[in-house]
């Protein structure tokens, strides 16, 4: 990959690639996506509804 | 009695048959036409791709799920709507052809276009895996055939040679950018969990304008104190993956061994490969519309693209006066009031993503995504605003705007229970509408993404449930679109 190219973007840390896959951090994290997925999906079966 | 026709079983024509059936009485007839004989989860293809998984875990035969719910059945193409009948009766019917059979005709009462893209893979000399030089994970099958390529590679790999990996779009007004991104980066997820990773050099190539577009303008994420672009977060990725990637670009050709293709700035560029996956553009699957004396009205129901005309505002105009208010709510024809489109088989407004055009002339803008959770959720409202028809509404009851509906996404960047990824995306609404949200079009709080292993759990959990939900197993109603 061109170096120049990657000298300019934003790269992750070390921390923040071992709390991607830290198994307490995502299973808290399963549970706030999840919350605003349906947080989404319930304001969307709202605004979608009667015409 | 009423005939509630839906042509197509994907997620749009499976969803609205299913609502349609369980919301009207058994006098009523619901009939769904599809050419083949499988509902796909389509989102799952890209693991068939990445040799994960196999065609019949992503897809179920219909026959017998709809058998028990009690929706007809025929597998048959659709070729025509003749929404006026004909000369010899009056009633309207679509004629279906199924497989070296004879074309049939099928009146309706009310009919729902779900019929999904064409892959125009012919719009790109030498794309496509049937008679040309590139994969694709756009139908099981093709997804299969990617997979069986990679293990190819995979073992080259092990014996000591090099590969080049070429993914993305293979033409410059494609769509579904996501799904491309997806198998891209699941791609080096299996090159690594394989131990082949040093031997491959992996490029995107993509007609989004900036990374991270996806076709819908990007999305800008609230992130550690700052509003931050989505190009920021797949450059971040694609540079921690080692991912190289060509942006604003339209593949012209594509040979045995290489790409060549144009970008905005009008320059020519070619790019070499072993392995390719390249999705195709889309059109609409080529339907034909005739009036009583046979007369050709086809450029009254659909666009040039083939796809059908709703209740959109189709009228040119430049990217500064594109409106949220442009894109249907009730998805009704506005030529026949018993003639809905929903999923991809509507025609769009315009795009979402600001288009851009080459000094050449070509138009390098990815097309506007409506597939997955919006598509779900447009085929329920039409279903419900259909039913309600036959009950004696006189106009469509339900809306569901793009422009007014959010959407969730969840992205798989590698697949293990411990080790994957995907990011977590969610959008309000879909279409951004900077009169409500001046700036980013969108409801910051409402617009999110993160990557992390809980993305992937919930991307298993979200295949399973809604393979089970297309079973139309019990309480199949309670999972949400």
């Amino acid at each position: 990959m061109a170096d120049e190219k990657t000298l300019y973007v934003t790269k992750p840390t070390r921390s923040t690639l071992f709390m991607r896959t830290f198994l307490p951090f995502q299973i808290w994290r399963f549970v706030v996506i999840n919350l605003k997925m349906i947080g989404i999906i319930r304001r969307g079966h709202r605004t979608g509804g009667r015409g | 009695m009423s005939r509630v026709v839906v042509l197509g079983a994907g997620i749009a024509g499976h969803t609205a048959a299913a609502f349609a059936r369980k919301w009207l009485g058994s006098e009523h007839t619901v009939t769904v036409v599809s050419p083949r004989p499988d509902y796909n989860w389509v989102p799952s293809n890209i693991w068939v791709g990445v040799g994960l998984m196999k065609p019949a875990q992503v897809t179920i035969p219909l026959a017998p799920v709809y058998e028990r719910a009690g929706i007809e059945f025929v597998q048959a193409a659709a070729r025509e709507i003749h929404p006026d009948g004909d000369r010899d009766h009056p009633t309207p019917y679509v004629v279906v052809e199924p497989a070296g059979g004879a074309a049939t005709e099928l009146p309706y009462d009310f009919l729902l276009n779900a019929t999904g893209p064409e892959l125009r893979f012919d719009k790109t000399e030498g794309l496509g895996p049937d008679g040309g030089h590139s994969l694709s994970v756009c139908l099981p099958g093709h997804a299969a055939a990617a997979a069986a390529a990679l293990a190819e590679e995979v073992e080259r790999m092990r014996r000591g040679e090099r590969r080049r990996f070429l993914v993305g779009v293979g033409h410059g007004t494609c769509t579904c950018e996501g799904a491309a991104f997806e198998y891209i980066v699941n791609l080096e997820f299996e090159l690594r969990a394989r131990g082949v990773r040093d031997r491959a050099e992996i490029t995107w190539i993509t007609n989004e304008y900036e990374l991270g577009d996806f076709g819908m303008g990007g999305m800008y994420l609230k992130r550690a104190g700052y509003i931050t672009p989505s190009s920021i977060f797949n450059a971040s990725l694609f540079a921690e993956r080692g991912i190289d990637w060509i942006t604003r670009a339209h593949v012209q050709k594509v040979e045995p061994d290489r790409v060549l293709y144009e970008t905005l700035d009008g320059a020519q560029g070619e790019q070499g490969f072993d392995f390719a996956m390249l999705l195709p553009p889309f059109s609409g699957v080529g339907l034909r519309a005739f009036d009583r004396d046979g007369g050709d009205i086809t450029e009254r129901l659909f666009l040039a693209n083939q796809f059908m005309r709703v209740d959109a505002d189709y009228t040119a105009k430049p990217y500064e006066d594109w409106k949220a208010s442009d894109w249907p709510r009730t998805y009704q024809s506005p030529e026949y009031d018993n003639i809905f489109a929903a999923g991809i088989a509507f025609a769009p407004p315009h795009a979402i993503s600001r288009p851009h055009m080459s000094p050449n002339g070509t138009l390098i803008a990815p097309a506007p995504p409506r597939t997955g959770m919006p598509s779900a959720t447009i085929a329920k409202a039409v279903a419900r605003s259909i039913v309600d028809m036959i009950g004696g509404a006189t106009a469509p009851t339900h809306t569901a705007s793009m422009a007014e509906l959010g959407a969730a996404c969840v992205a798989s960047a590698g697949s293990n229970p411990f080790t994957g990824t995907a990011a977590s995306m969610t959008v309000f609404p879909i279409v951004p509408d900077f009169e409500r949200y001046p700036v980013y079009g969108r409801d910051q709080d409402r617009t999110f993404g993160e990557i992390g292993l809980a993305g992937h759990w919930i991307k298993i959990l979200l295949h399973h449930l809604f393979l089970y939900k297309a079973r139309l197993r019990p309480g199949w109603r309670m999972i949400p679109e």
